[in-house]
């Protein structure tokens, strides 16, 4: 069978039949169709409709509506009388990466990549399942003013690392401010900076770096070009390329757009500094982490395109976090500021539903804009919203399945669907078993 | 207790004689300009037993001639020179010495404050940190190893791996071939890089920075003027040939996705890569079959706990007893199975002790390996050609053949099938080391007691001489008798809380006294022979009365 597939007439003769299948309405079903019937639909772009059904093919959501019809073959999971909403985004996380995940020999490491030191099999990932996760961003730690480049991940719980990664996904990279970083040089006597104003000239001396980095090289360019057309007999040798350093060409990609800036700040006179230092740079606006005092200046923030993603009311935890206050979400809503909520921990992962239901209990924030806080803010966050964060046809079949409405404090999730496959499915889990998680994975000092 | 007589004229002449031509010994040793003492210079011929070669049809009854440190002949015909001691082999399977593929054995390397920065150390060798009298040596040569890959362990870069015999005088006679290979590893240092992804993204730098160096070097010596004059660095023209694909990098790998982090740097970079360690390549078979690379695989287990997807199949899953035994049997199989799956995915492989804590268990493991499927003629070639091969040894290590390194691994039994088999004798460079037949845990005795019949074995200046002691104990009190080649010396002391202290005299050359440690049916410890120094001694208490072991090859 695998002999004639290999044949490229034989391929072409297999699509036909696939299409003419397609049009009898008779696909075969694959490991990624599933059709969730009956449920209250909560889309997130386009409403709640009940009793309604989505169907998921290869993968992707094919079909919203009602009384679909079941394709040959393809299971059909009951969720009457439950509440179907698109798979949770973790918009700030620290699973799963293998050994360390502070740099923090340097202040600024941006050559160092999530990428490389993904451990797939942290236990964690199958908790934030159960509490309806289905793509993490897991980040470097906040201990440099310039860390590494974070992942996006889909929670595929069993698989390896390479089929977590959501291909295309843009590039983003952490950056901190303030007593973490400070913190972090005061421990060690070699490390600049040691203050605050000190992360902005580093900021500042990083980018000019970077951009002195593009201008040597398009320097090269144009001198190869010229040595290119010289005369072969009189041009002498070669110009000399200057040498790749990853580090700057890390930076280089944040400066030409191709990443986006994850800034850890709490403060807003220190997100105001980053917010002109983007300007002078010319970099995108970016997402601010945590972002406690930016509801002193959201309109600031709003106006300069800048989003946050937020703990729901964590504060009080350092100076830093005095003043903070839990009615941010609204100010930020009603600003017009983009709001994720955020775990940063592998136990508020769990229940990041229950984190966006404060939304409601602090100021009124409206239901679905709680739930977007949890879904598609996240996935604009990480540049992914054209395939994850609400349920439309043609993005991703990633589906939380709960019990009650998601805000509800009796909520629990039932069943976590990725890609039209299920990856948790509490009937078939043993809820009480104890297992022990890494005590320390994916935390660190907010 | 009535003390046996002791037989003064015959001990002190013997004895006395025994350590003047250990002193002599020493000092030949020592002196750098005599070459040809560095090799035994004694004669063996060993007859009458099964001779391995892999040069050929095994030679059922055959005698193998040793000399000046190398073979000299061997052969179902061959007859002893006069000047040979003879070493009877009936019941011996001679074996080219066993060679440990990558090792950490001898190597002391400074820890804690002292720790050196070994993120780009490339032209260092790891000889540096090696010890030729290193006391872990006599235990990977009790595992028939006669020469070791010796490769740092603790850095990224971590320098040039270096093959090296197990036994000799010093670092410079014990080299094989200088320097092997580069060594690449996953060590967060002290300072920058610390963590594994800074670890990454430093392998990526370096060798970027390592083909820049070359680039600029080259084009300062075509044409210097007008060029700044690149700064002198040894440790990237080092890895310059691996940066450029010319020469291979040994890494050093432990767990799945640290494949996968090869294999991707390697894309990116186009190097050409051995893998060490490996002890999770049965997770990664299509990747090494792809790679094409040797792989030295450790015989260290890892626990089944600690494997890449324990947690899989188990975490939260509703199981029963017999369901999670059966998990944990196929787990461990796997482990077993690892250099099976090498095997399978038919690139070289070599076995290796790196990365266990202890070589003690080392053909043990490879017995667990061949049991969980790797054919005991492959475990075989893994230990001998195939490094040997590897290493670019092959015209001098290897096999047993006429002009090759006389380094030999001499068994009773089937060390690869069979648990009772053992390691009787290795030669390395020529010289003999004799190990006595393991002895089965005996009733009785235990910690503490220091009564009963031992087997010792009495090591000065790398020379292993077997013997046995009888103690008797009351309370506190222990007297007996110390017998080594028939002379007999009378001791007394002490042991509290399993510590001997033994002290007993040696007529005209003063006293002797013996420091050792019990524990169960094992002892451990030295024999100071005051301006001789001192000796290594270790002992096993017989299971019943005294031994009457034959002493091969004496």
């Amino acid at each position: 069978m695998s002999a004639i597939r290999k044949s490229i007439p034989s391929a072409f003769h297999a699509l036909a039949l696939t299409l003419l299948a397609t049009l009898a309405g008779s696909v075969p079903a694959s490991a990624q169709d599933l059709l969730i019937r009956g449920g209250t639909v909560l889309t997130i772009t386009n409403g709640d409709l009940p009793n309604t059904d989505v169907l998921i093919r290869n993968g992707k959501i094919a079909e919203v509506g009602q009384n679909l019809t079941v394709p040959p073959g393809v299971r059909v999971i009951d969720a009457q009388g439950r509440y179907v909403m698109p798979g949770l985004l973790d918009s700030h996380s620290h699973m799963g990466i293998d050994r360390g995940i502070n740099e923090g020999s340097r202040s600024v490491v941006p050559e160092v990549r999530i990428a490389d030191v993904i451990k797939h099999d942290d236990p964690a990932f199958f908790t934030a399942l159960a509490g309806g996760i289905t793509t993490i961003h897991t980040m470097h730690g906040s201990a440099n003013t310039i860390g590494g480049q974070n992942e996006t991940l889909k929670l595929k719980w069993g698989r390896p690392w390479e089929d977590m990664i959501i291909e295309g996904a843009p590039m983003t990279l952490k950056l901190a401010l303030g007593e973490n970083v400070r913190r972090s040089s005061v421990d060690d006597p070699t490390r600049y900076p040691r203050s605050r104003s000190g992360v902005a000239e580093v900021l500042r001396e990083s980018f000019q770096q970077a951009r002195d980095y593009l201008a040597a090289w398009e320097k090269y360019e144009a001198d190869e070009a010229a040595w290119d057309r010289a005369n072969r007999r009189s041009r002498g040798l070669a110009p000399i390329p200057p040498k790749r350093d990853l580090k700057l060409e890390a930076l280089a990609d944040a400066l030409e757009g191709r990443s986006i800036l994850r800034v850890h700040g709490y403060r807003a006179d220190e997100m105001a500094m980053v917010m002109e230092v983007a300007k002078e740079f010319n970099i995108r606006p970016g997402v601010f982490e945590h972002a406690l005092d930016a509801y002193k200046i959201a309109p600031e923030v709003a106006r300069n395109g800048w989003a946050t993603s937020v703990f729901a009311d964590s504060w009080g935890y350092k100076i830093e976090a005095y003043e903070a206050i839990p009615y941010k979400m609204l100010i930020h809503y009603e600003h017009g500021v983009r709001t994720s909520i955020n775990s940063d921990s592998a136990e508020r992962v769990r229940r990041l539903f229950q984190e966006a239901a404060r939304g409601v209990k602090y100021g009124g924030l409206p239901e679905n804009e709680c739930l977007k806080m949890i879904t598609i803010n996240s996935a604009m966050d990480l540049g992914i919203e054209d395939r994850v964060g609400s349920i439309e046809v043609g993005k991703d079949g990633d589906i939380a399945i709960f019990s009650h409405y998601p805000l509800h404090t009796a909520a629990r999730v039932e069943m976590t669907i990725i890609e039209g496959e299920v990856f948790f499915d509490r009937s078939a889990t043993d809820v009480l078993a104890t297992w022990t998680l890494d005590p320390k994975g994916g935390e660190e000092r907010p | 207790m009535p003390r046996p007589e002791v037989r003064r004229d015959r001990w002190t002449t013997r004895w006395g004689l025994r350590c003047a031509r250990l002193a002599c010994a020493i000092l030949i040793l020592l002196s750098p300009t005599n070459l040809s003492a560095q090799y035994e210079g004694r004669v063996y011929a060993i007859t009458g037993a099964r001779l391995v070669t892999l040069a050929g049809d095994v030679i059922e009854n055959g005698t193998i001639v040793l000399r000046g440190g190398l073979i000299e002949a061997l052969g179902a015909d061959v007859t002893p020179p006069a000047d040979a001691v003879l070493i009877a082999g009936d019941s011996l399977t001679v074996y080219p010495g066993f060679i440990d593929a990558f090792s950490q054995a001898g190597l002391v390397l400074p820890r804690g404050n002292d720790r050196e920065f070994a993120g780009n150390i490339a032209h260092r060798p790891a000889t540096e940190h090696f010890r030729a009298d290193s006391s872990v040596l006599p235990e990977y040569r009790k595992q028939g190893l006669t020469a070791a890959l010796i490769a740092r362990s603790d850095g990224v870069f971590g320098g040039q791996a270096v093959l090296m015999n197990l036994m000799g005088a010093d670092v410079a006679s014990m080299t094989v071939m200088a320097p092997v290979v580069q060594v690449m590893g996953y060590q967060g240092q002290r300072d920058y890089p610390g963590t594994l992804m800074a670890v990454v993204a430093y392998q990526r730098q370096t060798l970027i920075d390592a083909s820049y160096h070359d680039m600029l070097l080259a084009r300062y010596r075509q044409a210097p003027q007008g060029m700044a004059r690149p700064p002198e660095d040894p440790d990237l023209e080092a890895l310059v040939p691996v940066a450029k694909g010319e020469a291979p990098i040994l890494a050093v790998v432990e767990i799945e996705n640290d494949f996968k982090r090869l294999r991707n740097l390697a894309r990116e970079h186009g190097l050409r890569f051995w893998i060490a360690g490996a002890q999770e390549a049965f997770r990664v078979p299509e990747l090494i079959r792809e790679a094409g690379a040797p792989v030295l695989v450790s015989m260290d287990y890892p626990a089944i706990t600690e494997v890449t997807g324990y947690p899989f199949d188990r975490a939260f899953k509703n199981l029963t007893d017999e369901e999670k035994k059966a998990l944990d049997e196929r787990d461990k199989a796997a482990v077993h199975g690892n250099a099976a799956a090498v095997f399978q995915a038919g690139v070289p492989l070599a076995l290796a002790t790196g990365g266990m804590s202890s070589p003690d268990d080392f053909l043990k493991n490879v017995r667990l390996a061949v049991a969980a499927g790797l054919p005991a003629e492959e475990a075989l070639k893994a230990l001998t050609i195939t490094p040997a091969g590897l290493f670019g040894v092959a015209d001098v290590l290897g096999t047993l053949e006429p002009g090759k390194i006389a380094n030999l691994t001499l068994t009773h039994g089937d060390v690869f099938t069979d648990e009772d088999a053992y390691v009787a004798h290795v030669f390395v460079d020529g010289r003999k080391e004799t190990f006595e037949k393991p002895k089965p845990p005996a009733a009785g005795g235990g910690s503490g007691m220091a009564a009963g019949s031992w087997t010792v074995s009495v090591s000065l200046a790398g020379e292993a001489t077997a013997g046995t002691m009888e103690l008797t104990q009351e309370g506190q009190t222990v007297t007996g008798t110390l017998s080594v080649e028939g002379q007999t010396v009378d001791f007394e002391g002490t042991i509290i809380a399993g510590a001997l202290e033994l002290t007993g005299a040696i007529p005209d050359m003063g006293s002797v006294t013996l420091s050792a440690t019990i524990e169960g049916d094992r002892m451990t410890g030295s024999l100071s022979l005051g301006p001789m120094g001192s000796a290594a001694l270790t002992g096993t208490r017989n299971p019943g009365g005294a031994a009457s072991e034959r002493r091969a090859g004496r």
